[in-house]
């Protein structure tokens, strides 16, 4: 068989097809998104390790510090955003190159959109002194002052079964993890904008107009991940 | 041409995708939010969130038609997450609790946190 | 498998070794097997250095009072010894270099999945290796190599280039595991069913599924570490509501099934070894693979025995004490397996297998100290003592570095087409066994007397034992010496060892010393199940072999 395909370079020589060697790609991707899987566990059993113990605040902190309409946007975007994902994977499988550049440009746009709304959060975080560890200069008992005397919130919390005495305790903690697991995520956003962006311009040169889906389909895969991660890490941050 | 096993998905199916999990979404924010679900208010937003994994894995990743094997190494890898938090959390829940930074005693001791 | 041409006895015109001999042709190289060289180089210099640490830790150790050192630097000797011989040298050593080699040739493959991504995997690790020695270069770390918080987030010494040196070194062992996996996945050659793997396919298989399931979880640790030591976020400080058993949980995720990394792939080429030594099919092939598998899973659901007297929960300590002592079945049953192949075998006692004869005696003491530290109650007198040093010196480097050495000499003739001096390779492997055992031997009993590990003094009572210890390493030290010297000398002036000096059945051993770079001149058909020495199809090249063995094996009863 190797004879038969010497002549024809659409695969590496130790592959038999090109189709074998497809499938070994993807499942070189499938283990290291296993692996992607894994790095983020530590920073999900760290964030309930500390919730569990500090479980008024960190409740506290997601419903009345945390900006659930901005979380929920973000979510929206991101779900969008894999959305046209999938839509270049099609247009690459039926080897139409300058759509596939198209909705990569699109998913790179909502990427962006994502990012925005982050950078507002960020700075009115830090605005705010809700910062981790020793920086964290935010007036909580201000905070729970302030709730106490707003109805509408206070029913919340008291639906909640949020116990106000309770608050205080570990509230650093909660935004040494929203900045870590937040910023770790952002990071891989801002290498799956860099990589689509790669992707797009491939695409425009048109080298995807021949049969080769794979590096569109792996970089997608990619970025339906960074979307998995956030499908988590949205509930975790914003709502529970 | 063996690549091209999967199932063809037009656009309408994945926006039909899309659609499901921007309702999950809004069933999420509702259940953890707006109502009274006791201790079941964190085992559904991890229910939900998986279902809303399982679909972008399963269509938009088309783990669907990728091979069994993939199929067994994504699980595989929930499963140690699963394994990962339960194991710690498990220490913190039965530890001494004097053990814990949380512990009541320190809260004077240790100032505003 | 009618490719005998291929086969002619004795050194090949043309293999991967001349292809191209400039600087360039091997620092880019995409062929697994100078990879595989490129890394036996490297791990061999990493071995060194540690090794050079470790001597003089001993020579501090010769007198009770302070002697060539002072307890800083003692501490920061003890940290780069364990970093270096940890991360550098035997997580990358047995996967790295005879993975590499031998993995695409024991399935038949021409190369692993993705040969680039092996070469980067290779600088990754030659960049982690830097940013490591050039952050204990400059100043060093004092925190041990497994960098305790809140102790390595608060101590002056360089953790962050060193933190950061072990992510990279991580890096690159996801990717090694992601390849492998894929490459036994997809590259196996006509007619090699799973149920046909070698076992040392098997246990690279196993050692590359828990590399790419907990290596993220030290990167992430690594980070964790440095962002606390750089910025004091308090993730693990108690002074701010951190705990610091996080940071140990974390850290012995991954760092508990390393010890498999490191131990697994030695297995398997024990597994190869005795089956080739012993001219007998292994026995329980099913169940050697499937404890290879076993050790790799329950390897994850032990690693609260580290945490014993940290402040672990009793309730924890109790259930990871139980399932600890699971590690133990699985290795039993590995360890009955390898006895029951050598029984009635014809042992041919060569130089490899002296190796993993040694290995089975380390890994049976290693191992049921093991299970005795597993039991909560006697950890806890212990913990911290050089019993538990020697515990862990009597695995990881007693039976990991006798697995190495044991690959080194099996496979020396395949990967340079030369042979060694049999006589001189037993005489070097019996000063590295003694070596090993007087030195680590009285740090049992030292230990059981409780002189903690980690401090550079000791009270006179202790001193025979460590002067004895501190002699064994010498010997241990002088050993090593004189096996690179066996095996320099056979490179230069050895004998040509030909396609299959050992006659094993191995699928590696189809094809010339060394391998064409293509490894095989076409693709193999597996038709015998591998270390197949009692059925062999008739006319086949093993049915020659196998003639043959029997031959010289009635000459030298005679």
């Amino acid at each position: 068989m190797s004879d038969a395909s010497a002549g024809m370079l659409d695969h590496a020589p130790h592959f038999n097809s090109a189709a074998h060697e497809k499938r070994a790609a993807q499942m070189g991707m499938w283990l290291f998104l296993v692996n992607e899987v894994l790095l983020f566990a530590g920073l999900f059993t760290a964030f309930f390790m500390y919730r569990f113990m500090y479980t008024d605040t960190f409740r506290y902190l997601a419903f009345v510090e945390l900006d659930w309409v901005m979380g929920t946007v973000n979510t929206g975007v991101l779900l969008a955003s894999s959305f046209t994902v999938v839509l270049a994977v099609q247009a690459a499988r039926a080897h139409k190159s300058n759509q596939v550049g198209l909705w990569l440009l699109a998913t790179i746009g909502f990427a962006g959109v994502f990012l925005v709304i982050k950078y507002f959060e960020y700075t009115h975080k830090i605005h705010e002194g809700l910062l981790p560890g020793s920086y964290f200069s935010y007036d909580l008992s201000e905070s729970i002052a302030r709730v106490k005397g707003d109805p509408v919130k206070m029913s919340h919390i008291a639906d909640a079964n949020i116990n106000l005495n309770n608050v205080g305790n570990g509230a650093p903690m909660f935004f040494t993890l929203y900045f870590f697991i937040t910023g770790l995520h952002g990071i891989h956003v801002l290498i799956g904008m860099g990589l689509l962006g790669w992707m797009a311009k491939r695409a425009f040169n048109g080298e995807f107009a021949r049969r080769n889906d794979t590096p569109i389909e792996l970089s997608g895969m990619y970025w339906h991940l960074v979307d998995l991660i956030w499908i988590y890490v949205y509930p975790m941050l914003y709502l529970l | 041409m063996s690549s091209d096993t999967h199932k063809a998905h037009g656009t309408g199916f994945y926006f039909g995708i899309l659609l499901a999990l921007g309702v999950l979404t809004f069933v999420t924010f509702w259940t953890a939010r707006h109502m009274e679900t006791g201790v079941f208010h964190t085992p559904l937003a991890v229910v939900i969130a998986t279902v809303k994994a399982f679909l972008v894995v399963w269509f938009f990743m088309h783990l669907s038609d990728h091979g069994n094997s993939n199929k067994a190494f994504f699980l595989t890898s929930l499963f140690f997450v699963a394994l990962m938090i339960a194991l710690i959390i498990g220490d913190v829940a039965t530890r001494l609790p004097t053990a814990n930074p949380n512990f009541s005693a320190f809260k004077e001791m240790r100032g505003p946190w | 498998m009618s490719t005998h041409t291929a086969l002619e006895e004795g050194f090949p015109a043309k293999h991967f070794l001349n292809q191209g001999t400039t600087f360039k042709s091997w620092a880019t190289t995409i062929d697994h097997k100078r990879i595989a060289l490129m890394y036996l180089v490297t791990v061999l210099f990493t071995f060194f250095l540690g090794g050079v640490f470790a001597l003089l830790l001993r020579i501090e150790l010769l007198t009770p009072g302070p002697g060539i050192m002072d307890a800083q630097s003692y501490n920061r000797v003890f940290s780069l010894h364990g970093i270096i011989m940890v991360f550098l040298f035997m997580i990358p050593a047995v996967p790295g270099v005879f993975g590499n080699f031998m993995l695409p040739l024991m399935i038949g493959a021409k190369d692993v999945a993705f040969p680039k991504l092996n070469l980067a995997t290779y600088y990754i690790y030659v960049l982690g290796a830097l940013f490591a020695v050039w952050g204990l270069w400059n100043g060093g770390v004092d925190t041990g190599w497994t960098f305790y918080a809140p102790y390595s987030t608060t101590t002056a010494t360089k953790v962050v280039p060193v933190l950061l040196g072990a992510f990279t070194v991580g890096m690159s062992s996801i990717l090694t595991g992601v390849n492998f996996m894929t490459t036994v996945h997809t590259l196996r050659a006509p007619g090699l069913t799973w149920g046909k793997l070698p076992l040392f396919v098997w246990a690279i298989y196993g050692t590359a599924a828990v590399q790419v399931l907990a290596t993220p979880v030290i990167g992430l640790v690594t980070l964790l570490v440095a962002a606390e030591a750089g910025f004091g976020f308090g993730l693990f400080d108690p002074a701010r509501g951190g705990d610091p058993l996080l940071m140990q949980h974390l850290f012995w995720f991954y760092s508990h099934p390393a010890v498999y990394i490191m131990i697994l792939p030695a297995m398997g080429v024990v597994s190869e070894v005795i089956a080739t030594f012993s001219r007998r099919q292994v026995f329980g092939y099913k169940m050697l693979a499937g404890s290879t598998l076993g050790i790799a899973l329950v390897g994850f659901f032990v690693w609260g025995h580290h945490l014993f007297v940290s402040g672990q929960s009793t309730f924890n300590a109790g259930v990871f004490g139980v399932l600890t002592m699971l590690v133990g079945v699985f290795t039993a049953i590995k360890v009955f397996n390898w006895v029951l192949t050598m029984y009635k075998g014809a042992i041919d006692f060569k130089t490899p297998f002296l190796y993993a004869m040694g290995f089975l005696y380390f890994i049976i003491f290693g191992g049921m100290t093991g299970i005795a530290l597993a039991v909560v109650s006697l950890d806890i007198h212990w913990h911290d003592t050089y019993f538990v040093v020697a515990h862990f010196h009597f695995v990881m480097v007693g039976s990991v570095v006798m697995g190495f050495l044991a690959a080194l000499h099996y496979w020396f003739p395949k990967m340079f087409g030369k042979m060694y001096s049999d006589r001189w390779g037993l005489a070097a492997a019996l000063f590295v066994f003694i070596g090993f055992n007087v030195t680590f031997i009285p740090q049992f009993l030292l230990g059981n007397m409780g002189m903690p590990r980690r401090y550079y003094q000791y009270p006179e009572v202790f001193r025979t034992l460590n002067v004895m210890s501190t002699a064994g390493a010498g010997l241990l030290g002088f050993g090593f010496a004189f096996i690179l010297i066996v095996l320099v000398v056979a490179l230069i002036k050895g004998k040509v060892a030909g396609p299959n000096p050992w006659f094993s059945k191995g699928y590696e051993w189809n094809t010339t010393s060394p391998p064409d770079m293509h490894n095989f001149h076409e693709v193999p058909v597996m038709v015998d199940a591998p270390h197949a020495y009692e059925k062999v199809p008739e006319g086949t090249l093993a049915a020659q072999e196998a003639a043959k063995t029997e031959a010289e094996g009635a000459h030298h009863h005679v």
